[in-house]
């Protein structure tokens, strides 16, 4: 991992189309600025994370017809 | 038993693969959803089918045709989930060539487990499609109102 020092304000560019700007510093909390092509997705760490590991799980086997009759007699 | 369909005027040709998950799958490359990015986990893969079957309804399998082995289960979020109104950026709709939400359909992707009662839909990262385009992506919403683990069944009970 790359690791740069930046101050309030500054910035950081990631190829030719990102730009990460240090917004401000709360104590213990930073404020991020980010620009970056709409066709390039921005996410918290921990929700993309979550995303793709439940995306991973609902791939793995189950038994959608036993799903799809309990669900039927309760709707 | 295998049979070309051959129609009046030209010949529209039938693709077919194994799936591990519904058997046998035909399918023409009209029927052919693709993805603007690929799901979170799952990079290489663009394009998918919608299969419906009354054995399973109102679930639908989103089967990938790139690799016979990824599908997953999906839900019409609207059916059960009466209230689920996110937010869609502009810039989404843009990207599926939608003018408005109107002319897209919201799914959850289902994860069923050993106990079906303990089933869970994703309505924080619903799989948004354009019927007529055949253009699709999951969408991760910033709205923490719903959750990547919405029980399917402890609604019916909060009616």
């Amino acid at each position: 991992m790359l690791v740069l020092t930046r101050k309030i304000g500054e910035s950081i560019v990631i190829g030719d189309d990102v730009e990460v700007k240090i917004v401000a510093v709360n104590g213990k909390t930073v404020k991020l600025g980010i620009e970056a092509p709409k066709n390039l997705s921005v996410h918290r760490k921990e929700v993309y994370e979550a995303i793709c590991k439940e995306n991973i799980k609902a791939s793995a086997e189950g038994d959608v017809v036993n799903l799809a009759s309990l669900i039927r007699k309760s709707g | 038993m295998v049979s070309k369909k051959v129609l009046a005027e030209k010949k529209v040709e039938e693709f077919e693969f194994d799936s591990k998950k519904v058997g046998k799958v035909k399918y023409k490359e009209s029927d052919l959803i693709t993805l603007a990015s690929p799901m979170l986990g799952f990079p290489d893969l663009h394009d998918f089918l919608l299969l419906e079957d009354d054995r399973y309804v109102p679930f639908m399998w989103f089967h990938s045709v790139e690799d016979p082995e990824v599908a997953f289960v999906v839900l019409p979020i609207k059916t059960f989930f009466k209230d689920y109104n996110p937010k869609i950026p502009k810039r989404e709709l843009k990207i599926l060539q939608a003018k408005n939400l109107d002319e897209l359909e919201l799914f959850g992707i289902v994860v069923v487990p050993a106990n079906p009662k303990e089933a869970t839909i994703n309505l924080r990262a619903p799989l948004v499609v354009n019927m007529n385009k055949k253009i699709a992506k999951q969408i991760i919403l910033d709205d923490n109102r719903w959750e990547i683990k919405t029980p399917l069944f402890q609604q019916e009970n909060t009616k």
